[in-house]
């Protein structure tokens, strides 16, 4: 087993979508967020890991192998789930089930039909008369119906509601028991995922500006609330962004350990995933509210 | 293979552009088409009956009896000036259909297919089988369309020519088209509208270009008396049908490797 589901290492590509230098990795057995504003290239970079997209440098493999060797051992340990609707209109669940029954060795038309039941998808019914929500689900239910290593998921929880995105969070936990399993899942709502990943990444403008573990991620960084006096006190190496309002200052620091050794007066809150997105989109530039 | 070739949409393809595109074609063909073509079956009746060689297929309804029968050069061009703008016209908004508007839709299928565990030599096989199911769909709709068009304004006799000429077109049409995209592959592969227009013209073009090359090769022609002398005409026709098919099979190889290139 390899250590790795994936490793992007300098992925560059230029056309229809961008990454700059695009390097990370998703240890085997873990949930990754792939996480960024609109536009920041989680698609992309999604379409560049499956094969849809071509890159222009760098290197990306998949279990140990080159993505463009087209190496069908390699796709048929992986089940992608796509941010757009990419069945047929005329088909019925049973029938996109009959078909990937065809391509996949290791197809559990047993588990499909669970799935269909369990989403409560009416296999007859045609796609075109299904809302988002249930194409979202029945890509899900494809995606789960065959022993795949790697699920990469491009925004599975745009169009649900809160009770389906719990649903849909607590079987992709229950895919993941065996522990050989790794899951990537792009979102720009991070709170939707954020107790349940292991590792982030953060994309913004085509690279990456984090990486790693989250609870790390969450430590390394704090929420200051203070005065515009206080703010304008702090070392400016260890400010992410900040934002002032008539209330004062917002400013999200990051190495938060020594921060605190360093201004023992002002002690930052814990961060969500939610914040670093925010303060992360606003770097660079002072915001005033 | 049977799954994935079915995962490639020709049916969804058919569902959802064909009917459609066989009913605007009709309707398009019927306001544009039909006050020309009745001028041009009125003289053609005439013209018939001044010769005095009415079809004597009128007697006999057997398809093959098209063979055995005076067919002529005019006879051809009369029934091609049926079909041939039908086909073509068809085979437009077939293709505007197919590709403009259900574009968005297949874009995404397209993508989704190629994260499935699917060898290149089973997607270049897949994708010329899926093209060929819709050629037959087609050939056949069209051939039906032509023929009940001939058979309500003309007779039994006429339909008959027309059905032989349509399904002669339809073979041109499609010898065209798959000699362009053995050599074109991208074509086929893409769906925008610059690609549907491009892929409409060429069936046209060369389906005309091409029934005037068979035309004047055609049975009964000087430039072919002079090979063939002595050889039924039945023959001549197989000859030229075989031919035809054949272009169809090499374009056929010619594709699946430049696909499987492509692929790669």
């Amino acid at each position: 087993m390899s250590d790795y589901a994936f490793c992007f290492r300098n992925v560059n590509k230029r056309h229809h979508g961008f990454l700059r230098d695009v390097s990370f990795a998703l240890p085997t057995g873990t949930i990754m967020a792939l996480v960024g504003p609109n536009g920041a290239g989680k698609t992309t970079a999604i379409r560049t890991l499956v094969e849809i997209a071509d890159f222009d440098g760098g290197e990306l493999t998949m279990f140990d192998r080159d993505v463009r060797e087209n190496d069908t051992e390699v796709k048929e340990r992986l089940s992608v789930v796509l941010d757009e609707i990419p069945y047929g209109d005329s088909y019925n669940a049973a029938q996109i089930g009959y078909i990937l029954s065809g391509l996949y060795s290791s197809w559990d038309g047993e588990r499909f039909q669970q799935y269909l039941q369990h989403f409560h998808l009416i296999p007859t019914q045609k796609i075109k008369e299904y809302s988002k929500g249930m194409t979202q689900k029945l890509q899900l239910a494809c995606a789960l119906s065959h022993d795949a290593k790697l699920l990469v998921l491009d925004e599975p929880l745009s169009n649900l509601d809160p009770a389906s995105k719990e649903d849909i969070m607590n079987c992709i936990m229950q895919y993941m028991q065996p522990g050989d399993r790794s899951v990537l899942i792009t979102t720009n709502t991070p709170a939707d995922i954020e107790s349940y990943v292991d590792c982030v990444t953060m994309l913004m403008s085509g690279s990456v500006v984090l990486t790693g573990e989250r609870d790390r991620i969450m430590e390394r960084h704090g929420l200051l609330h203070c005065s515009d006096e206080d703010a304008s006190k702090i070392d400016k190496s260890y400010i992410v962004a900040l934002r002032r309002n008539r209330y004062g200052s917002e400013v999200l620091v990051k190495n938060r350990a020594d921060f605190i050794a360093q201004y023992p007066s002002l002690v930052p809150d814990p961060v969500t995933l939610d914040t670093l997105l925010i303060f992360y989109s606003l770097r660079d530039s002072e915001v005033t509210l | 293979m049977k799954q994935y070739i079915r995962s490639l949409g020709y049916r969804d393809r058919l569902d959802n552009s064909y009917k459609t595109r066989i009913c605007i074609g009709v309707l398009l063909f019927c306001l544009w088409f039909l006050p020309g073509l009745i001028e041009n079956i009125r003289d053609y009746a005439n013209y018939s009956a001044y010769l005095g060689d009415s079809p004597d297929v009128e007697s006999g309804f057997a398809f093959f009896a098209v063979f055995d029968m005076n067919l002529r050069l005019d006879d051809i061009f009369t029934a091609l000036g049926i079909t041939l703008p039908c086909v073509t016209m068809l085979a437009g908004i077939c293709m505007y259909y197919s590709t403009v508007v259900s574009q968005g839709k297949f874009s995404g299928w397209n993508r989704y297919l190629r994260t499935l565990p699917v060898t290149v030599d089973m997607r270049a096989k897949a994708m010329l089988w899926s093209r060929s199911i819709i050629f037959l769909f087609c050939t056949l709709g069209v051939s039906a369309v032509s023929t009940a068009i001939a058979w309500i304004t003309i007779g039994r006799g006429f339909a008959l020519k027309v059905l032989f000429a349509a399904l002669l077109t339809s073979l041109l049409v499609e010898s065209c088209d798959m000699l362009v995209d053995a050599f074109v592959t991208r074509w086929i592969l893409r769906y925008d509208r610059k690609n549907a227009i491009a892929i409409s013209l060429e069936g046209g073009i060369g389906s005309l270009l091409l029934a005037y090359t068979v035309g004047w090769f055609s049975p009964g022609q000087l430039s072919w008396e002079g090979y063939a002398d002595g050889v039924p005409k039945s023959i001549q026709w197989i000859f030229i049908f075989a031919v035809l098919i054949a272009i169809n099979v090499g374009g056929y190889k010619l594709l699946k490797v430049n696909l499987k290139r492509q692929y790669e």
